[in-house]
């Protein structure tokens, strides 16, 4: 069938349309024209054209509309194309700038990149507890006891559960560990007995089961982690038994991914709490989910009714505390926040540095180029279109460089992340994810906009005044001087983050220096916890100590093994009780830590003996003890303590016995913590159920590891060790955190340093540049190289100066916010501020001293027909 | 980029009109408005698609093939288009717009009551 005239000629109009419309409906407007012909009336040929025409216009605006605005930005982009695509042409001609550039910024960017990703993820990132800003862990807690199954328990105070800006409260009962002995080998697990609300105040659904049901005597929810490690994360594992200690518990559920309240939990048990458990008896730890915006209130009627308590009974005053709330994620960050914090300030530094080092460099890039610039001008190239062109220029370099230090990061962050303490909470698989990438993005953006916009407008300006040589000239004076308050500010910079480095390198220094009491390097120690069902009484205890005891002794490379009731640096409080001489009042005696030892744990740990002897077999304290120095001090001053009696409380009664010697004082809760008298006691006079032992060795003691652990397997393999390690390694452990920010805070420092003396070398040796004639001329006139060199040098220690004097009171404001992280030296330590600002002048003029050498070398012959 | 709320030309709001009852191609609504007008609104085929597509823009009603062709066999496949609800709600909303109006200038009597 042939198509009537006007279908013809609206095909033709139809190709005029733009293409979207012509794609999508061009097929139906033709069939339609054609079904229309076919009509009675014959479609009106004339009609269907000017329609056809008027639509045309319509779809135009239309796609104009939608389409315009990713035109401007095309038009703008290929202007942006075109200046980055000189500026890298520029660039090809300098590549080192272009190098030194991208290295200064992606390593800067790189370091904040890594240190907010680890941030991030501590300090900020979800918790997976339901609106955990209302959670509040409550120190010094309101709580009552109650009867449970006929054994005491504690619940919740009143004064808590009952108040209306209270939606629900829990107890539970940290640090607690357990042997656990499921399909595969026996460990000991960290344990969490919880009241049945627990779940419900953090707001956690179990990932499989119910978890703790009202009654659930034996319910037990498994931790992610060990259901996926002990369990082989298999979903069948509801209602299986599992052994702790030789107790029964039905597996109830499993928590999520994520939950690990309190800190390190693997296992959650039913309360009430169970003794063996327990390293001491403690009271419960109370955690409550408030109402909205209920906190200060709350706060408010707690401290009321504590100091209701304190008028009741004027006597207990003294042991009534305030109870503080504390929301979640504080209490679950306190130990990390501050050297967080302060790497965070200290990266921001160094990228605040980097920019103004990229800025400086860049500024006498633009002067070298001050003639190509010239001529672009002359050319007419507008000063928007050159502060364009140099700011392109730097972009294209920070975008590079922001892409560099995410892979930088990338690689960073688990080097970060192993230096930070194990067992960090939320610490598990970090790195760098899509906020990385955006924060990052943001910071390259914002180090851009710092270096690249001050060298495009001094280089659009120079470019100007390049026309006029006398304007030119003052011009340069003005950007020389603009680069030299640069350098300073880079000095200022570098010199604050050199203090902070050293003062927390001290702290290092001097919390290594601290004398322990103990050897560090050849013990190897391990505590077991045997369960009262096998382990009844003291003898089982002993018997299992003296097994173990000898069959380690008889290991090869084992010189003695110590036995304790409480190894330094581990967990627990330790028993403490009174000590006095013997006839003395109650009033004169000293409160003491108990340790009870076996005859060679002073051997083993190498413990100093200052007077006297230790234990011999047989001993036990009915007759003998030791005391530290500390101890033995403040009982007998310098009267000899050897051969007198002191009076020991024990276990409510009170034993007499005669001092057989004195030993060094040893640190046992922490390298910081201070020292606190002791009294030995033979451990054959009660034997713990959790007893510990430190073996010394010949060899190296990491590598007895194995053997140790056959050892313990073949006396009991229901009995695993717990926290299997060198002392040393338990010492690492304590000051991992601060080990980290030094060694962090000390490459920054390092790093800063470095592009502040380049920073001096490139303002000097520019200007040696641009004097080489007034150099010739002084030197045919009589001056000798040496007074050159100096007045080169003298040139650029004013900025240097000034810088010095700038960062030595940025230090002093800046390090306040380090009080908290130093050990052993003040923030405004005098010695460190002087010792930095000497180095970094002395370090400034070397970097000085390099290009004025070569102005001392000018040979005037040659310098003056330069023109 | 959001769709900007479509104003309701005439042709528009036949088109919507044609499709309250049910899917129809474009052919059938150019003939149905022509009809429904005494041809007063004679969309001609450029137009008629152009406004098709832009209440398809808007989200208001959508191709369908919901429908078999019960047209003649030899003639081409169709496109049938159908009301989405976005675009039922938005009729209805002009109509009552127009009754209210309609209302009005009765009450006025401005036009003459309904028989």
């Amino acid at each position: 069938m042939r198509d009537p005239l006007h279908v013809l000629v609206l095909r033709l109009l139809l190709r005029l349309y733009p293409a979207s419309f012509r794609r999508r409906h061009g097929d139906d407007v033709i069939a339609s024209a054609r079904a229309a012909a076919g009509a009675p009336g014959g479609g009106r040929p004339v009609a269907v054209l000017l329609d056809a025409a008027a639509t045309l216009v319509r779809a135009w605006a239309l796609s104009v509309r939608d389409t315009a605005p990713w035109l401007i930005a095309r038009r703008a982009g290929s202007a942006f194309g075109r200046d980055a695509r000189l500026g890298l042409r520029a660039l090809r001609r300098r590549p080192m700038h272009g190098i030194v550039v991208v290295a200064t910024l992606a390593v800067a960017l790189g370091a904040n990149a890594a240190i907010y990703t680890v941030t991030h993820s501590l300090l900020l990132d979800r918790l997976p507890y339901d609106s955990p800003e209302r959670i509040v862990e409550v120190t010094a807690p309101p709580v009552r006891m109650v009867m449970a199954g006929g054994a005491p328990s504690w619940a919740v105070g009143a004064a808590l559960v009952e108040h209306p800006g209270v939606e629900i409260a829990a107890t539970y009962y940290p640090d607690a560990s357990a042997n656990l002995v499921a399909d595969v080998e026996a460990s000991r697990v960290r344990i969490t007995q919880v009241s049945p609300t627990f779940f419900d105040v953090l707001g956690v659904q179990p990932l499989l089961g119910r978890g703790i049901g009202p009654d659930g005597a034996t319910d037990a929810v498994l931790g992610y982690g060990i259901w996926r490690s002990a369990f082989g994360g298999d979903p069948g594992v509801l209602g299986r038994t599992i052994r702790l200690n030789g107790r029964s518990y039905h597996i109830a559920g499993v928590a999520p991914r994520g939950m690990d309240f309190p800190a390190g939990t693997q296992l959650w048990l039913s309360d009430p709490p169970v003794g063996e458990f327990f390293g001491s008896a403690l009271g419960p730890s109370v955690v409550a989910r408030l109402r909205p915006g209920a906190l200060g209130v709350v706060r408010q009627a707690l401290a009321e009714q504590a100091d209701a308590r304190r008028a009741d009974s004027p006597e207990y005053a003294h042991f009534v505390h305030n109870p503080e709330l504390i929301p979640l994620r504080a209490h679950l960050t306190q130990s990390v926040r501050l050297p967080l914090v302060v790497l965070a300030s200290a990266a921001a530094a160094v990228l605040l540095l980097g920019c103004v080092n990229v800025a400086g460099v860049s500024l006498a890039q633009v002067a070298a180029r001050a003639p190509e610039l010239a001529v672009r001008r002359a050319l007419g190239a507008g000063g928007s279109r050159l502060v364009g062109q140099l700011f392109a220029e730097l972009t294209v370099l920070a975008l590079l460089a922001g892409v560099l230090s995410v892979m930088l990061a990338a690689a960073a962050v688990p080097l970060l992340v192993g230096l930070l303490p194990a067992g960090t909470p939320g610490l598990d698989g970090v790195r760098p994810g899509v906020l990385t990438l955006l924060f990052t993005g943001a910071a390259t953006v914002v180090a851009a906009l710092v270096a690249g916009v001050p060298p495009a407008l001094a280089g659009a300006r120079g470019a100007g005044a390049a026309a006029h040589p006398d304007r030119m000239r003052v011009d340069e004076r003005g950007r020389q001087r603009f680069q030299g308050v640069l350098t300073s500010v880079q000095i200022a910079l570098a010199v604050m983050l050199v203090v902070s480095a050293s003062l927390l390198g001290r702290s290092l220094v001097e919390l290594r220096a601290v004398p322990l009491g103990y050897d560090t390097e050849h013990v190897l120690t391990f505590s077991v916890r045997l369960p009262w069902a096998t382990y009844a009484g003291a003898a089982d205890a002993r018997r299992y100590a003296e097994e173990v005891r000898e069959r380690l002794a008889a290991l090869p490379g084992v010189e003695a093994v110590g036995v304790t009731d409480r190894l330094p640096l581990s967990e627990g409080m330790g028993v403490g009780g009174f000590v006095r001489r013997s006839g003395a009042s109650q009033e004169a005696a000293v409160s003491a830590t108990h340790l009870g030892v076996n005859d060679e744990y002073f051997h083993a740990m190498r413990i100093a003996v200052l007077a006297g002897r230790t234990f011999a077999r047989g001993d036990d304290a009915s007759h003998v003890v030791v005391l530290s120095r500390q101890l033995a001090q403040a009982l007998f001053g310098d009267d000899a303590a050897v051969g007198s009696t002191v009076s020991v409380r024990r276990h409510g009664g009170e034993v007499t016995a005669v001092v057989a010697g004195v030993v060094a004082d040893t640190r046992l809760r922490g390298v910081e913590e201070p020292m606190r008298p002791a009294v030995y006691l033979p451990l054959s006079s009660g034997w713990a159920s959790s007893p510990a032992f430190s073996v010394r060795t010949s060899g190296s003691p990491a590598a007895l590891a194995p053997a140790v652990r056959r050892v313990l397997s073949e006396v009991d393999a229901t009995v695993p060790p717990s926290a299997l390690r060198t002392t040393g390694a338990a010492v690492e452990e304590t000051i991992a955190a601060r080990r980290a920010t030094a060694v962090v805070a000390i490459l920054f420092g390092a790093a800063s340093l470095l592009l502040a003396l380049m920073a001096v070398y490139t303002l000097l040796a520019q200007g040696v540049v641009r004097r080489r004639r007034e150099m010739g001329i002084r030197l045919a006139l009589g001056a000798t190289a040496r007074q050159i060199e100096a007045v080169v040098v003298t040139g650029g220690l004013a900025w240097t100066v000034a810088g010095v004097v700038a960062g030595v009171l940025l230090s002093l404001a800046a390090t306040r916010l380090l009080e908290g992280m130093l050990f052993g030296v003040a923030p405004r330590d005098p010695q460190v501020l002087a010792g930095t600002a000497a180095a970094v002048l002395i370090a400034a003029a070397l970097a000085s001293w390099i290009p004025a050498r070569r102005a001392g070398r000018v040979d005037p012959a040659v310098s003056l027909r330069e023109t | 980029m959001p769709p900007r709320e479509l104003r309701l030309t005439p042709t528009l709001f036949h088109l919507l009109l044609c499709l309250a009852d049910a899917p129809k191609h474009g052919y059938a609504m150019m003939a149905e408005i022509e009809e429904r007008t005494g041809g007063a609104l004679r969309p001609g085929p450029s137009s008629l698609y152009y406004s098709l597509g832009r209440l398809e823009d808007a989200g208001l009603i959508a191709e369908t093939d919901a429908v078999a062709a019960t047209d003649d066999a030899h003639e081409e496949r169709r496109r049938y288009y159908a009301l989405l609800p976005a675009g039922r709600r938005r009729l209805k909303e002009e109509l009552a717009m127009m009754a209210q109006v309609l209302k009005h200038a009765r009450s006025r009597g401005i036009v003459a009551t309904a028989r």
